[in-house]
């Protein structure tokens, strides 16, 4: 059974509304992405828009799992506490699974090859030692974090090796995101780290979302 | 970044150069127009005819290229494109 963050109940609704608005931004730079490869043919972006696509399943399902069993237990006033915890658990794996996943595919799509066996060998590396730990969530925010750390030096380099602004803005998403899941490991002992890790979140995807609009107005 | 960039405009430079020459255009004018080598040229011919940008024509006096929708929509999207993937480090 795998241990769920603590959330404070006062921040249950905004956690639900916050998830619907992560989804929402990483569907659409998922297909955004998917968009240009059309455009273009250029293969890193369809790669791109696929992790998106991923991380924006893991939101919606998480959202699920926070959203049914309490507007279960809003209409019918009582709930089976093992249908609650297989139905958490179930829907807490799954969140954990397409999350990684996506940060990988958006690891490979930034490493710039084109050698599937990398990439496969980059995500049998993180599954097997999450299945493996006991502590699943820190598990998963520790590889996730390491993840970050890789994605968010891609987009510090290109900063630096090329001295273009034009990434500034994803590499502070980025790197909220890292600040996120860093925070996230510790989020089993107080409420407060969850609070703060969707607000880091928040700002992170707000990021992304005025850099998409950006572009679009090109 | 740049051996992508280049990609991306390498690209660009072909379809314009077909689109300048109202949609039709030999290879010999690719290959002045591109400033690539022959066998660079028709290695990204054939990427863009199997990408549907444009399409191989034979006639009498013979082999012609012309833009389809979607190279007109490169064209029209450039810009856009490059952003996009610059921004993102896709390149």
């Amino acid at each position: 059974m795998i241990s769920l963050y603590t959330i404070p109940l006062w921040f249950l609704n905004y956690t639900i509304i916050l998830g619907l608005v992560f989804t929402i931004i990483t569907l659409l730079v998922g297909l955004y992405s998917i968009k240009i490869y059309k455009l273009s043919m250029q293969k890193q972006s369809k790669i791109f828009g696929v992790g998106f696509l991923f991380i924006a399943f893991s939101y919606f399902i998480k959202t699920l799992m926070l959203l049914i069993p309490f507007s279960k237990l809003h209409i019918e006033r009582i709930i089976d506490v093992s249908t609650f915890s297989a139905w958490t658990s179930l829907g807490a794996y799954l969140h954990i699974l397409f999350f990684l996943t996506g940060l990988i595919t958006i690891l490979y799509a930034t490493l710039n090859v084109n050698n599937f066996r990398l990439f496969s060998l980059i995500l049998a590396l993180t599954i097997i030692p999450l299945t493996l730990s006991t502590l699943k969530l820190q598990a998963f925010h520790i590889l996730a974090s390491i993840l970050l750390i890789y994605i968010t030096g891609h987009y510090l380099m290109c900063y630096l090796s090329y001295g273009t602004k034009k990434n500034i803005l994803v590499f502070l998403a980025f790197l909220s995101l890292l600040f996120v899941n860093i925070d996230l490991i510790f989020s089993q002992h107080s409420g407060i780290y969850y609070v703060l890790g969707d607000l880091l979140s928040f700002i992170a995807y707000g990021l992304i979302l005025i850099k998409l609009i950006l572009i679009t107005k090109k | 970044m740049s051996k992508k960039r280049e990609r991306l405009e390498v690209i660009y430079d072909i379809l314009k150069a077909i689109q300048e020459k109202n949609g039709k255009i030999k290879p010999t004018h690719i290959l002045y127009k591109s400033n690539l080598s022959h066998q660079m040229m028709n290695e990204y011919l054939k990427e863009l005819i199997d990408g549907n940008f444009v399409i191989e024509k034979q006639d009498k006096k013979g082999k012609t290229y012309e833009l389809t929708q979607k190279g007109f929509d490169y064209l029209n999207k450039y810009k856009v494109i490059v952003e996009f993937v610059e921004s993102f480090g896709l390149s």
